[in-house]
């Protein structure tokens, strides 16, 4: 059974991650690198309306219909810790015992677990709980998961993942599980989870930024925040960079004083970006630095144009030949 | 109820809510309105979490402090301060502010859940901002307190903060699951525990936890109990301030699809927390180029390529603009667009002249408002 390789896309609010996330699902499309699923956090990530997928509900899958081999599902946080227990459950991890009985009788016990009121809002409250189930889903499907109605394995799973902050604590706080606690199904799925993510074969980080200041400082923390948790380093798209400034006339000449002005900010804009952005790229290394996406701005082209621009991260094809 | 005898004191400042998604230059715009209010004789403070270095700067910051900092102070009575949270030891501080029993915050502060609760728990940040607001605004020193809302998954979340994180250390769960655990250990045969259904599917639970946790998180949760009162008096008290008719709230976002479909989201939020519409929707950076100028002019000052960047994003925020019309209008009272600024003169002075702007333009659209009906 092989595993799937997961694409884990994140960056502060705004900078356009949803969008890249969607390019990011289309080019594999494009090159065939079949079965795909995106799944997205409800509430931070719009790439699934983006590829006008039906409004997909709960965790159930359902195909893109706009791509070839591309389902989509939608993980709301705060249900997400019982879908997931009652995935663990119905799949025998557990328990031994509870691997032997047939799944209806399984099903029913999840049921019995989930709807005791006890159980119900002690779920709710528990810290640790709903970041290990929504980085748990994650994981089950890229090792456990099918294309519905199919025998097929995901090839590629592809996470638009909330903003950088929260991001970061998904991850620490299913680390914090482990060094916590010392037994329980929890602590083993989140010690899974964790070794799943450290995996340079098969998981994949990528920051979104822009070439403004808070969304590349977010950047670079996030980054050292990933190191930190012996995470792979992630690689970095710079989105929407704009082309500089060239200019063949003095701005003084311009009479009409709005224009002027708005000339001399995006000669300005142009300057600070290209600092900035030489500064991020001394710091992180340029061979971080996988993807700067232009500008774009009419929506019908967008996502064509940036996945024209998008570098995968390699050649899957020629990776697993190799291998 | 106990939240009844130590109600929360008395709000004497005006509250106004900034709000919008991040990017949008939320900061700047709140900076800029009391900087405006300040030079109309108003005593003002401005809250805000974690600003970008160079708005601090700006404001001759030096430094980030859980203390409201002195930024400007006008002949004609009117002032600003500005509080800049770091969000970093905001949880540690309101354990050891809420927690005065000798020795107990440190116990709270080195439990290896509280790791845990400490990244999971969004909002503790928030919940500071909050409880730092109601203090200033009843403190009698401010005829207004301008608060930049937190980026968070939900821009209201604030609101909610308090009671967020009183359900979190809400003991009466936990006393119920552990009661149930030790009716089972009384009992101390396996055999009755598999008799009653609710016992066993606890049990299926406890594995799945693993028993250590039960127990430290029991630990953590008596330990912190003597927050719980405070965390009622907060989320009483700012939800009663929000609820003031002179309360207003501003709205702020760029002529872009996704960040107007989320100030669209954020006015529905309001509504569900019983507010009306919002007071003012600024629309930020919004080119000033119409007409615009032909594409042959503009590449002479920029080249060709950022030229027809320029334009193409002209277009895109005027189609925008337009279909957002409707929408507007019925969001909030009244809108306004901002020209981008510059950030290398963004200085006290630039900053007040957009505060300047902001109100003067409020103004004339309240005046047309009033004399259309």
């Amino acid at each position: 059974m092989s595993e799937s390789h997961l694409h884990f896309i994140t960056g502060k609010g705004g900078v356009g991650k949803s969008t890249i996330a969607a390019a990011f699902v289309k080019k594999l499309s494009d090159q065939n690198e079949g079965p795909i699923l995106l799944i997205e956090i409800q509430g931070t990530g719009h790439s699934l309306s983006i590829l006008g997928a039906n409004d997909p509900r709960g965790f159930e899958i359902k195909p893109v219909n706009e791509l070839n081999h591309v389902w989509g599902c939608r993980i709301m946080p705060k249900p997400s810790f019982r879908q997931y227990f009652g995935l663990l459950l119905a799949n025998g991890h557990t328990d031994s015992t509870f691997a032997q009985l047939t799944s209806g009788l399984r099903n029913k016990f999840v049921d019995a677990v989930l709807e005791n009121k006890v159980v119900s809002s002690f779920v709710d409250v528990c810290p640790g709980l709903e970041p290990a189930a929504l980085l748990g889903k994650v994981h089950f499907e890229c090792t456990e998961g099918y294309v519905p109605d199919s025998e097929r394995r995901w090839k590629h799973v592809v996470v638009d993942a909330p903003a950088t902050g929260h991001s970061l604590m998904l991850f620490r706080s299913t680390q914090a599980l482990i060094d916590v606690f010392g037994g329980g199904v929890v602590f083993k799925q989140a010690k899974a989870i964790m070794s799943y993510m450290r995996n340079k074969k098969f998981s994949h980080f990528h920051i979104v930024t822009t070439p403004e200041e808070l969304p590349l400082k977010e950047a670079q923390d996030l980054s050292n925040g990933l190191v930190e948790l012996n995470i792979p380093c992630p690689l970095f798209t710079i989105n929407r960079s704009r082309p500089k400034v060239e200019a063949n006339k003095d701005l003084q000449e311009m009479s009409n004083q709005d224009w002027k002005n708005t000339f001399f900010l995006e000669t300005e804009r142009s300057k600070i970006e290209n600092q900035l952005l030489s500064e991020f790229i001394d710091s992180v290394g340029v061979e971080k630095v996988l993807n700067k996406i232009p500008e774009v701005s009419t929506f019908d082209s967008r996502l064509n144009t940036i996945a024209d621009n998008l570098n995968l991260i390699q050649n899957y094809a020629e990776e697993e030949a190799s291998s | 109820m106990t939240e009844l005898t130590t109600a929360p004191q008395a709000q004497t400042s005006q509250l106004i809510l900034v709000l919008g998604s991040g990017g949008v230059g939320k900061t700047s715009c709140s900076a800029s309105l009391g900087l405006g209010l300040a030079e109309q004789g108003k005593r003002c403070a401005v809250i805000t979490i974690d600003p970008a270095k160079r708005l601090a700067q700006a404001l001759g910051l030096e430094s980030l402090s859980n203390e409201a900092q002195k930024i400007i102070s006008h002949e004609n009575g009117g002032s600003m301060d500005a509080l800049w949270l770091d969000n970093k030891s905001a949880f540690e501080e309101l354990v050891k502010r809420k927690i005065t029993t000798p020795g107990l915050a440190d116990k709270i502060l080195s439990n290896r859940l509280f790791k845990i609760i400490q990244e999971q728990l969004g909002g503790v940040e928030e919940y500071l901002a909050v409880d730092k607001l109601l203090t200033l605004g009843s403190s009698g020193n401010y005829d207004v307190c301008i608060l930049d809302t937190p980026p968070s998954r939900h821009a209201l979340d604030f609101l909610e903060s308090p009671d967020h994180l009183l359900k979190f250390f809400d003991e009466s769960i936990l006393r119920l699951f552990l009661k149930e655990d030790d009716g089972e250990k009384k009992g101390g045969l396996l055999g009755r525990l598999f008799k009653s259904t609710k016992a066993q599917t606890l049990e299926i639970f406890r594995k799945f936890l693993g028993q250590n946790f039960i127990g430290e998180l029991s630990t953590l949760l008596s330990q912190s109990k003597p927050v719980h009162q405070s965390l009622r008096e907060t989320a009483q008290g700012v939800k009663s301030w929000v609820k003031k008719p002179d309360t207003k709230s501003i709205l702020v976002s760029l002529p872009e699809k996704y960040p107007l479909e989320e100030a669209h989201l954020l006015s529905s939020e309001l509504k569900a927390h019983g507010l009306s519409a919002a007071d003012l929707l600024i629309i930020n950076r919004v080119l000033p180029l119409s007409p615009p100028p032909t594409q042959e002019e503009c590449s002479l000052y920029l080249g060709q390529n950022a030229a027809k960047a320029l334009l193409e994003q002209h277009q895109n925020q005027q189609n925008v603009l337009n279909e957002f019309e409707e929408v507007g209008q019925k969001i909030a009272n009244a809108k306004i667009h901002l020209s981008p600024y510059s950030h290398s003169e963004m200085g006290l002075g630039m900053l007040s002249d957009l505060g300047k702007e902001i109100l003067a333009k409020w103004e004339a659209q309240k005046q047309n408002s009033s004399s259309a009906n």
